[in-house]
């Protein structure tokens, strides 16, 4: 009863899934058995470096992965409890844009520069409720004014907007058909501070306003910890740390997670020198069958470079990817 | 060593192995040969160019008639065990002179890409690189070339010059000019506007070196495309421009020339049509492909 | 004993819809040794800033004067010695290395262009000097920049702006394009070669946390102007103008304790095209008054050190 009132309660479940990129010379291993919940009405921030798998795994659940190259290898993307990865690309796209959006770092990738902003919203609208285009016309103007943008603009073009302004467009069309799930992608990346500051505070009202779920992909700590309930820290395509937003930035226990938070500069705190992670980040064509991330360890230990260590659950929902950990000799030095 | 062993792994490991090599010691030259030898479509256009230069350079040897001897007992004549792509309407063996023609046309489109690709591209990169007036004084000759119609060109170049192969090569260039000049600028203004120019200037490299070290060499890809597109359509120029008399004169053994007599006689003798034409394209394919080839071998960012 | 002064700086360019003005009159000096950070968001004019002084960009007026000497007032010929002095390192480590180049040919190109060295051999020397000192593995000499991560491209571009031992450099935004944990080491490495070299550095970033580390004093800009200008520790201890409080409370801090009050601010960034008079921020400042629409706020000196140009700073606003 318990366990089937909180599958109740997850909307997007990934299961061990794993994603390569195949070349003529090289295989790239973009994503590692990765594995994480995402509960409704929440934000689970997920986030990691270039070339982390991110973007990868936001486009394996919308369906957009360009396959070959890609090939998925094993693990279940359950929506709903629906796998998408079973889903043809005619479902996928009833899915897409209904139930889930996507919003990109550029925004001009969602944007098409010769139709006017408005009635790029009243197709999108359109495609997806079977409404007159008057109606169509008049919800248009409701969502622009939900994102912030004044009425006169509605006839505009794309490039007579800044960018944080198209960026609020796009939201507007992500939100149009009032998605269970919006991945957003870098959304704040290529913004200035000020106004990244109004992009995600309006994203925060919206998205209580018509309670949907958000996994949103950054590299910003600071991000996840202002607007997300749940973090997944990813390192190489494998998720190293994971747990509530309390968990991640109270008791954070994986070495990379701490490294992370010491290579930040800080605006509370004087630091003199930055601590930052030693070496490069791993190569995803020839990554160990150790744990990927020992060969950057600070606190490494023999045992780190004979085998992958298992993710271990050290509280409820707060789940280690780490030998010293699941060890139980983890010294969370900060 | 990988978190998960799929077949491909294997594959690309064998494909690693087979070229793998102390790559990072070579010079650059050295390893954009080694691209184009792992680039089938360059080595298929380069064993063209190779077997076409070659054709030319023992034209002698491999003819086996000559070419400018009529046979009036052989007029017109299909391809057969003797002439194998037949005769013309003087009796003259079609073969031999493909095999003639590959000298002139292949000397003649070479001469007059190279000689125009360097007044072009001069006068392109000036403009491309000064921009503001000098581009716009540059670009508005280009125009007034551009406008006046190629035929009428030449044939003012070789009232005044007096007819011959040279007088051929310089009408050529002056009416394949203006888009030389437009390729070059077009290329040069894309690459201008990286940063690494502005990084360049800041370390005082000159104007002379910046076109040569960094300019050209980042254009060359978009530039070595063209060159060989202007090729190829010089070899269909010196071929009109044969036909109404100019440059080459009629006995003289040409590709263009040889299809110009060959046209009047399609609808009874295709033979004498069919057999130019594939030596034609046939040139212009290996170039093309050489070209592609060419552009993603040098290219370091290309594996 | 300032190194660099800059004297009223403006540099203005003409675009179709009037003049732009991406430098407006700009004055700061910066003592040999130290870090100017400069900071703002984009279409400030910090790097155009940065740009004029390396003289990329010729300046409309102003003067900036180099150890004494007005190396505005200097022919082109002249100045291009100065540039052995006064370097460059390039914001996009992907953008600003010519990908043709390996990277022994990248960081040789300005010893010999700005160095008396001649002999290759002293060349090869001093490239693997430089590789070395900015931690670059010597087995990458004969790598090209696209096989190289965001990290080592930059080291590539800090050796090139080191090649010729100058006394300053401008930094236009290095680490932006990087990963935070790359990042890290690049700041570190920048302070290391400071404090060996005696290095003097205008620091340019939008990021006010790294400007934050990395700087002895900090010039906050916006829409071509100064807006604030003090040491460091006072700038965020004390932060006077409405616009650096809003930009500093609009970083994302990871840290759960911290509460703070966020102001959002209302409008869009625009760009200072024939500016009319008044405060260039007024119109998304929470605080503007007619007075503040109507009349320029001059930069003036509110503490010891500490500029701000803002009709209202320190009285009604905290």
């Amino acid at each position: 009863m318990e366990e089937k009132k909180q599958a109740q309660d997850i909307l997007l479940k990934i299961n061990n899934f794993r994603l390569h990129y195949n070349t003529r010379e090289e295989v790239y291993e973009a994503v590692n058995g990765v594995s994480f919940n995402l509960k409704k009405g929440t934000t689970l921030g997920l986030v990691g470096e270039t070339g982390a798998g991110k973007t990868s795994i936001a486009l394996a659940i919308m369906g957009l992965l360009p396959i070959p190259p890609a090939r998925i290898i094993e693990g279940e993307i359950l929506f709903n409890g629906e796998d998408l990865l079973k889903k043809d690309a005619k479902e996928m796209r009833r899915i897409r844009g209904n139930r889930i959006s996507m919003i990109f770092q550029d925004p001009m990738t969602a944007l098409n520069p010769v139709l006017r902003v408005g009635d790029q919203i009243m197709e999108v609208i359109k495609l997806h409720d079977k409404i007159s285009k008057a109606e169509a016309e008049v919800k248009a103007h409701e969502v622009l004014q939900m994102v912030g943008i004044e009425d006169d603009r509605f006839n505009d073009y794309p490039h007579q907007f800044s960018g944080g302004m198209k960026q609020r467009v796009v939201i507007a069309m992500a939100l149009v058909c009032r998605p269970e799930l919006i991945i957003a992608d870098e959304p704040t990346t290529a913004l200035d501070v000020t106004i990244q500051a109004q992009v995600l505070s309006m994203m925060k009202s919206l998205r209580d306003e018509i309670r949907t779920s958000m996994l949103l992909i950054t590299h910003d700590l600071g991000i996840v910890a202002e607007n997300c309930d749940e973090c997944a820290i990813i390192y190489a395509g494998e998720i190293m740390e994971r747990g509530t937003i309390r968990d991640i930035f109270g008791n954070p226990l994986h070495p990379y997670t701490l490294g992370l938070f010491n290579s930040i500069p800080s605006l509370d705190k004087e630091v003199e020198r930055l601590t930052p992670i030693p070496g490069l980040a791993s190569d995803p064509t020839n990554l160990p069958e150790y744990c990927s991330f020992c060969d950057r360890c600070p606190m490494h230990i023999e045992k780190c470079r004979q085998v992958d260590p298992e993710t271990v659950e050290v509280s409820p929902g707060h789940f280690v990817k780490c030998h010293l950990v699941s060890e139980g000799s983890a010294s969370a030095e900060r | 060593m990988a978190k998960y062993k799929t077949p491909e792994m294997e594959k690309a490991a064998q494909v690693r192995a087979k070229y793998s090599g102390k790559s990072s010691i070579d010079s650059p030259g050295r390893q954009a040969w080694k691209r184009l030898k792992r680039n089938p479509t360059a080595l298929v256009g380069m064993f063209i160019i190779i077997v076409v230069i070659l054709v030319a350079i023992f034209a002698d040897v491999l003819a086996p008639f000559d070419p400018n001897q009529p046979d009036y007992m052989a007029l017109k004549k299909a391809p057969d065990a003797v002439h194998w792509f037949g005769t013309d309407s003087l009796g003259r063996d079609i073969l031999s002179r493909c095999i003639y023609g590959a000298r002139y046309s292949l000397a003649l489109s070479l001469a007059t890409t190279i000689t125009s690709a360097l007044t072009g591209g001069l006068l392109g990169t000036i403009a491309g690189y000064r921009g503001g007036k000098t581009d716009n004084a540059i670009m508005r000759v280009m125009d007034v070339f551009q406008a006046i119609p190629m035929v009428l060109m030449a044939m003012s170049i070789t009232a005044v010059l007096g007819n011959g192969i040279p007088q051929l090569i310089v009408a050529i260039t002056i009416s394949s000019l203006s888009i030389c000049a437009r390729t070059f600028r077009m290329a040069i203004l894309t690459v201008r506007s990286g940063e690494y120019i502005e990084s360049s200037r800041a370390i005082n490299i000159g104007t002379f070196k910046m076109i040569l070290r960094h300019l050209i060499p980042n254009a060359v890809g978009l530039l070595s495309i063209q060159m060989i597109t202007i090729l190829a359509a010089s070899i269909g120029l010196i071929s009109s421009l044969s036909y109404i008399g100019i440059g080459i004169a009629p006995p003289t053994p040409e590709w263009g020339s040889i299809l110009n007599q060959g046209k009047d006689f399609l609808m009874s003798s295709p033979h004498m049509v069919i057999a130019p034409t594939c030596c034609i394209l046939v040139a212009v394919l290996g170039f093309q492909l050489f070209g592609v080839g060419l552009r993603d071998a040098l290219d370091p960012r290309m594996k | 004993m300032a190194l660099i002064e800059i004297e009223n700086l403006k540099k203005y360019f003409n675009v179709a819809k009037g003049t732009l003005h991406a430098v407006d009159d700009i004055s700061i000096s910066i003592d040999a040794g130290k870090t100017l950070g400069v900071v703002g968001e984009s279409g400030c004019g910090k790097s155009t800033l940065g740009k004029t002084i390396m003289r990329l960009e010729e300046p409309t007026s102003g003067k900036i004067i180099y150890d004494g000497v007005d190396v505005t007032a200097l022919p082109m010929k002249e100045f291009k010695p100065y540039r052995r002095q006064i370097q460059m390192i390039f914001q996009d480590p992907f953008a600003s290395l010519d990908p043709r180049m390996s990277v022994s040919q990248l960081i040789a190109e300005p010893i010999r262009s700005l160095t008396d060295i001649r002999n290759s051999s002293e060349i090869e020397k001093r490239v693997y000097d430089l590789m070395d000192l900015v931690g670059l593995a010597r087995r990458l000499a004969n790598v090209y920049p696209h096989e190289l991560d965001g990290g080592r491209r930059q080291r590539i571009g800090i050796a090139r702006a080191l090649s010729s031992e100058p006394r300053m450099i401008v930094c236009d935004e290095p680490v932006s394009a990087l990963d935070f944990s790359i990042q890290a080491q690049i700041l570190n490495l920048l302070q290391d070669l400071q404090k060996e070299r005696n290095l003097t550095y205008i620091f340019i970033t939008h990021d006010l946390s790294v400007v934050k580390h990395i700087s002895d004093q900090i010039v906050v800009m916006y829409l071509g102007q100064i807006v604030e200008k003090s040491g460091t520790r006072d700038l965020f201890a004390n932060t006077l103008h409405p616009y650096t409080q809003a930009l500093l409370s609009a970083i994302p801090i990871p840290s759960l304790q911290h509460e703070k009050k966020r102001i959002v601010l209302r409008g869009e960034l625009s760009s200072p095209i024939n500016p009319k008079p008044g405060c260039r921020f007024a119109p998304r400042c929470i605080y503007a008054t007619d007075k503040c629409r109507a009349e320029s706020p001059e930069l003036r000196e509110y503490s010891d050190g500490h500029y701000v140009a803002c009709h209202y700073a320190g009285d009604a606003i905290k």
